[in-house]
């Protein structure tokens, strides 16, 4: 009954229709909430009593470190569906988050040395947290990679969602790597068990402008699996109606 | 707010080099792939409609 479900509602025809109508308005309402947040938290927050100005970088380090390792959870998570259910849907977007976690897994990296230059008074240190993220974004190079080098696109399917289950198990060490080892980056503000140890006035806009990035960036998968849906469907009859 | 304050809220201290420069290169990231997307979904549609 399940297979029925996902096959008949979670066909790439029925997603495109979906995302073909939403797709873009989902985008830029989140792209604009996101530019609010960050107005909200560059312009309208105090500076920190140690790291002055340059901890405003919270505010676009955080959501893009937060996203790198939730995109590749959800690329986890569709993959299993594809490997499961053989639903081609859960495929083609495990393939479009790929490029999209790359993106903001660099942008993750790169805020945060540029970040470390003021507060640490370095740009980079191999320590746990920042080379198991580096490590994370060597996987999803690695995996667009891999798919790319398959002429048979159903095979470089089960050979990237394989792959993307055993690099899954990077997140939880990317997670507890600053409870686990000793390292220069800072353990985490927010968790679900405590109280965040962040002040109100810095902590609101911060979670305002996480929620807006996922929105945003899960916009982007959207528009990326609408660029893979084409590319792969091209000869099926649906999309000659498009 | 006068134009001394804005230039301080703008210019955000010592540090607003580095918080800037993040700025700058988030949103060339997030415009360049969203303009890059759009092209690609844009180019599949006119090729699908040309062998069609």
């Amino acid at each position: 009954m399940i297979k029925k479900f996902f096959h008949q509602f979670a066909s790439p025809k029925s997603f495109f229709a979906i995302a073909n109508k939403f797709g873009k308005p989902v985008l830029v309402f989140f792209f604009l909430l996101y530019f609010g947040a960050l107005v909200w938290g560059l312009f309208f927050t105090p500076p920190d009593a140690v790291q002055g100005d340059s901890y405003r970088i919270i505010y676009m380090h955080v959501p893009a470190s937060f996203m790198a390792q939730i995109l590749f959870v959800v690329m986890a998570i569709t993959s299993a569906v594809f490997l499961i259910w053989k639903l081609k849907l859960a495929a083609y977007v495990s393939k479009s988050i790929a490029p999209i976690g790359a993106i903001v897994t660099f942008f993750a990296l790169f805020s945060g040395s540029i970040w470390g230059i003021p507060t640490w008074g370095t740009w980079w240190q191999w320590d746990a947290r920042i080379t198991s993220t580096l490590i994370l974004f060597i996987m999803y190079l690695g995996l667009i990679s891999l798919h790319a080098s398959f002429e048979n696109k159903d095979k470089a399917d089960k050979f990237f969602s394989v792959l993307v289950l055993i690099g899954v198990v990077n997140i939880p060490v990317i997670k507890k790597s600053v409870d686990w080892w000793s390292t220069l980056h800072q353990s985490a503000s927010i968790t679900l068990t405590s109280k965040p140890t962040i002040d109100p006035v810095m902590l609101y806009p911060l979670m305002f402008s996480i929620v807006a990035f996922i929105g945003l960036i899960f916009g982007l998968v959207i528009l990326s699996s609408q660029n893979e849906i084409l590319k792969r469907e091209k000869y099926k009859s649906w999309v000659k109606n498009i | 707010m006068n134009q001394d304050s804005l230039i301080n809220i703008l210019s955000m201290g010592d540090h607003g080099f580095y918080v800037w420069l993040v700025v700058i290169v988030l949103f060339t990231i997030l415009g360049s792939t969203i303009i890059l997307l759009n092209r690609k979904i844009r180019q599949a549609k006119k090729e699908i409609n040309e062998e069609g």
